[in-house]
């Protein structure tokens, strides 16, 4: 069982803001991201977590939560989504 | 390859013109309705998923030599559909925005609030139960004309359980009202909902999918929205409550749409057998004193606030207008 | 003033049970549909979506990606785009399109029957959801490749396809079938949202996006990540359901999840396979089918498997073993029999993509070389014509791919064979083990003929290969031809491979399939000649002798792709060799029977 878990990006404008968002929102995690052009895998050991608030800082704009929705095609691990943040797990 | 270029699909080059983009995603995708199949799903005949589709769909008392002739008079596509639906969400959050709901809904008098705590926020219940019907009916439909149609209706039934339910929170917040604790026992115990629920429980098992459609669209729907949607408005308007007013008449216009379709393909049935209209008839009839049972009681808990028997009587004329339109009078 | 945030009264709207008076519980939540089993009514209580989403989000949410689906389209239109694609690469699109657009209308019943036997409220209100994203879904699907049927009749079976009874859409029609529209909705949030929606659509709709992108095909590209961005959430369905159903029933969970996950596998070997490690033109390949595999599949779903308390399933060994093969063995299948199918295969064994495919899978050389060199020397003699078929692979009865394609040429563990079955007075023939016990297990409810059980019971009239090309409704400018007119072949020297020998005398108009050509009684036998990568339907004659039945089914092989030797040929019945000059009736061949002919070097010269 290989534990990483974390969302795969689709193709858009906004991905190096959410990378870098992600890698705010979990300081002392190794963040793996991995660019296979039309997507992007961004991974965590065991546990990873976005929130809208980075979001905002580093898009430099308002963002819903649910606007996640339209980047993220796939993800590994469990999701939990609030209107505040985005959670992957596993192990749970 | 000397082919003629096809200017559509295959399927719909008899149509004799160009189709437009509402035809090139709707036209005949239910493969399991397909001429020529051994059986609807490629399983063996007899599975008990197999029997259904072949009970309740393909051996209908309704029964059509082409249903892929029925269009939906809105024409509506994923896309337009959900755009619509947005500006729509939209024109809410405005309403909301404006009506300040804390403020308004403090305002509001507490006979009045009973009258909400008794017809509007329980209908989380029936409308669910319409949702859960509407679905089914859309997976039994014979055409994907007409599995769309009741597929965006369900949507709208959603998105008339989600208001109710935010408008439930908001009320039971900035009210001392039963709001938000008394839905399901009203739903449930009240008498005055008690022929609505036995009509909608007794729904949700006529699994054929043409007395489905008969019983929930020309018959029960026409016959409780005109309460719960009309009725109730005109009293909150009266009684100095415009944002339900407001929201209510903004779920109207999704039910109008659906009273639009279900009666076209009424039509549609009947054009294309006329044996059609007994067996719709008879159904109406079966459905007909449930209906009037639920209407009568829905009225009384309005009879504070609209003249004695009006809800009522409206309701039954709102059915009968809707069976004139689908060709049934 | 803003809206609530939905945490406020999310949780009002999807508490709409209540105590049903009027009716029976099981009334409304038939067995057979709801299909709870052991699973308490009470314990569906618990079910709590993780992926949350209210009406007025969802609609602003969708419209966003429509309007970029759309506007991607539009601004594509007006270019040059499509003309440069390459002819491999579109046939990727044609194949996708066909297989996929009504497929996603059948998600859509399948998301409604939830929607409405589902036995939580807050499962049938995200089931909602589904209905409407499998909608949106079948129309993009339909909307995009529909103009361009102007440019290219074989567009049309994005439609057409599953009207018919083409072959792969026969296999992916039985597995959808039993996926999404058979079953009860606990198996199906199980088999459909979990298993195939979290496990396999990734590398069909995101893995492959990668390589639409490689190939310039933005607007493809765009338009599947995008649809996938939708089945990230209605997939959320089936960990919920699973948590529940582990709980009270583990081996019913596993079980579900065993066979889909198996019959998944097999139908993407056939679809998404051959797309990335053949069509995709060479240059834009972002990694092989089986990495895409290993990276999506075997190791994203075996963690989130684990994550649920389940097993890997029994046959874990043999389906990493088969990435390396099953999709090579189908490619090969495809590309032979492409008259059958409604996109162009590209051959993609030029020099060049063959040292790809040995890097990639250091197998593939013994394995499949040998017969894409018969193939080549073929086609660079002027005579393509014996690399088109005139008989039908046998069916495997579960997954209706060909039997032979779950294992390879020279391959000790996973041999090309049939695994058959006695069942009920008939032999069925699988591709695999597991095929065979999925099927015994649910045979009440999977059993569904394959094209070969329909040509064996006279539906196909006349029983030719053009005959069945007409059944199965290839009108003749939609039928696959090689996407590069054979320029893949032509690279290699001139006489390097060498001549294939003396073919048999089949023709590629093709001799009758089911009817003898010359009295006798017909039968028709399931038979492997040796070193080929299928089995075939080869009708016999009971007056034949032994030998003259080794030559029928010979000359169906030898010379097209497995090269002639000196040798004499010797049959097998059940391992059992049997002596030339028997008829096959006193031989004891019958109907359905398995035949193996192999070369016989103690026989040289008696042919
Ligand atoms: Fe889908
Ligand atoms: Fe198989």
């Amino acid at each position: 069982m290989s534990g990483r878990v974390g969302p795969v990006l689709r193709m858009s404008d906004d991905v190096d803001a959410i990378v870098a968002a992600i890698e705010d929102d979990n300081p002392g995690q190794q963040v793996t991201v991995v660019d296979r052009g039309a997507y992007t895998r961004v991974s965590g050991e065991g546990e990873l977590r976005v929130t809208r608030a980075s979001i905002e800082r580093h898009l430099g704009r308002e963002f819903e939560m649910r606007q996640f929705e339209e980047l993220m095609s796939a993800f590994a691990g469990r999701i939990e989504m609030t209107s505040q943040e985005v959670r992957w797990q596993l192990g749970g | 390859m000397a082919a003629r270029r096809l200017k559509t699909w295959s399927a719909l080059g008899q149509l004799g013109r160009l189709p437009g983009e509402y035809e090139i995603v709707t036209h005949a995708l239910n493969y399991t309705t397909r001429p020529g199949r051994p059986s609807a799903l490629a399983s063996n005949p007899t599975t008990p998923a197999n029997m259904w589709l072949l009970t309740y769909r393909d051996s209908s008392p309704l029964q059509a030599g082409d249903w892929l002739g029925f269009r939906d008079p809105d024409r509506l596509t994923y896309r337009a559909y959900v755009t619509m639906q947005d500006q729509q969400e939209t024109v809410v959050a405005g309403v909301l925005d404006e009506y300040g709901p804390a403020r308004h809904d403090a305002s509001l008098p507490s006979w009045w609030l009973e009258v909400l705590a008794a017809l509007f926020t329980p209908t989380r219940f029936p409308v669910h139960a319409l949702q859960m019907t509407s679905a089914y009916l859309g997976y039994l439909a014979p055409s994907s004309y007409i599995t769309n149609c009741a597929v965006f209706g369900t949507g709208d039934l959603l998105r008339r359980v989600s208001l109710v339910a935010y408008r439930t929170r908001q009320l039971a917040e900035a009210t001392d009202s039963a709001i938000g604790r008394t839905e399901r026992a009203r739903w449930q115990q009240d008498e005055a909902w008690q022929p609505a629920r036995q009509a909608l429980e007794k729904l949700l098992t006529a699994y054929d999918w043409g007395e489905c459609f008969t019983a929930m669209n020309l018959v029960l729907r026409p016959t409780l929205d005109q309460i719960l949607l009309h009725e109730l408005a005109e009293a909150a308007r009266d009684s100095g409550d415009e944002l339900t007013w407001l929201l209510l008449s903004n779920l109207a216009a999704d039910a109008a749409r659906g009273i639009r379709w279900s009666t076209a393909l009424a039509r549609y049935a009947i054009e294309q057998r006329p044996e059609n209209r007994d067996v719709l008839r008879r159904w109406a009839d079966r459905w007909a004193p449930r209906a009037e049972a639920a209407a009568a009681g829905l009225g009384q808990l309005l009879s504070g606030v609209r003249p004695a028997g009006a809800a009522e009587r409206a309701a039954n004329s709102a059915r009968h207008e809707v069976l004139d339109r689908a060709g049934l009078a | 003033m803003a809206r609530l945030p939905r945490e406020e009264w999310y949780d009002i709207a999807r508490d709409v049970d209540w105590d049903l008076s009027y009716v029976d519980y099981d009334e409304v939540f038939p067995e057979w549909m709801s299909g709870t089993g052991k699973v308490p009514r009470e314990a569906w209580a618990e079910w709590d979506e993780p992926y949350k989403v209210t009406y007025p989000e969802y609609v602003a949410t969708q419209r966003e990606k429509e309007t970029g689906a759309y506007s991607v389209k539009a601004v594509l239109r007006k270019s040059r785009v499509f003309d440069q694609l390459d002819e491999g690469w579109k046939s990727v699109a044609k194949q996708h399109f066909g297989a996929v657009a009504l497929v996603e209308d059948l998600a859509a019943y399948a998301e409604l029957r939830m929607a409405r036997f589902g036995l939580a409220p807050a499962w049938r209100n995200m089931a909602v959801f589904g209905a409407l994203d499998e909608t949106r879904h079948a129309q993009i699907s339909l909307y995009f490749p529909h103009e361009l049927l102007g440019r290219d009749p074989q567009y049309d079976w994005a439609h057409k396809a599953y009207h018919t009874s083409q072959w792969t859409v026969a296999a992916a029609r039985a597995t959808f079938d039993g996926m999404m529209m058979n079953p009860n909705v606990v198996d199906v949030a199980v088999q459909l949202p979990f298993t195939f929606e979290t496990g396999f659509t990734n590398v069909q709709f995101v893995a492959l996006a990668a390589d639409a992108l490689e190939s310039g095909d933005i607007n493809f590209a765009n338009m599947i990540s995008s649809i996938q961005t939708d089945e990230a959430r209605h997939s959320q369905q089936g960990g919920p359901t699973l948590k529940i159903l582990v709980e009270h029933d583990p081996r019913r969970a596993q079980w579900v999840i065993d066979k889909t996950f198996w019959v998944s596998a097999r139908l993407f070997s056939v679809l998404t396979g051959p797309a990335m490690d053949y069509y995709t033109p060479l240059a834009m390949r972002k990694q092989s089918f089986k990495e895409f595999m290993l990276e999506w599949v075997a190791g994203q779903f075996a963690d989130q498997l684990q994550d649920y308390g389940l097993k890997k399933p029994w046959y874990w060994d043999e389906f990493l073993a088969g990435l390396d093969t099953w999709h090579h063995g189908l490619h090969l299948g495809v590309w032979y029999w492409r008259p059958t199918v409604w996109w162009n295969p590209q051959g993609g064994v030029s020099p060049a993509e063959r040292d790809w495919l040995r890097e990639k899978y250091p197998d593939w050389e013994d394995r499949f070389g040998p017969i894409w060199d018969v193939i080549i020397g073929n086609i660079n003699a002027g005579q393509a014509g014996l690399t088109l078929p005139a008989t039908l692979p046998w069916l495997c009865s579960l997954c209706q791919l060909p039997v032979g394609t779950a294992g390879s040429p020279g391959n000790q563990r996973y041999p090309v064979r049939s695994y058959p079955l006695s069942y009920d007075g008939r032999t069925y023939h699988f591709c695999s083990r597991p095929c065979r016990q999925i099927w015994w297990e649910d045979r009440d409810t999977l059993h569904s003929p394959t094209v070969v059980d329909r040509v064996l019971a006279g539906e196909v009239q006349p029983p030719t290969v053009e005959g069945l090309l007409t059944w199965m409704g290839l009108t003749p400018e939609v039928r696959g031809t090689d996407a590069y007119g054979y320029r893949w072949a032509r690279a290699y020297p001139p006489g390097d491979p060498g001549p294939a020998g003396d073919a048999g005398p089949a023709g590629d108009a093709g001799p009758a399939v089911t009817e003898p050509s010359n009295g006798g009684r017909p039968v028709p036998v399931n038979a492997l000649f040796a070193g080929d990568f299928v089995t075939q339907l080869v009708t016999l004659q009971d007056t034949d002798t032994v030998d003259q039945a080794a030559s029928r089914i010979a000359a169906q092989v030898v010379g097209r792709r497995v090269r002639s030797r000196e040798a004499g040929l010797v049959v097998r019945l059940g391992g059992r060799v049997l002596p030339g000059e028997l008829t096959v009736a006193a031989a004891g061949i019958g109907p359905l029977d398995s035949v193996d002919v192999s070369w016989d070097a103690g026989r040289v010269g008696e042919r």
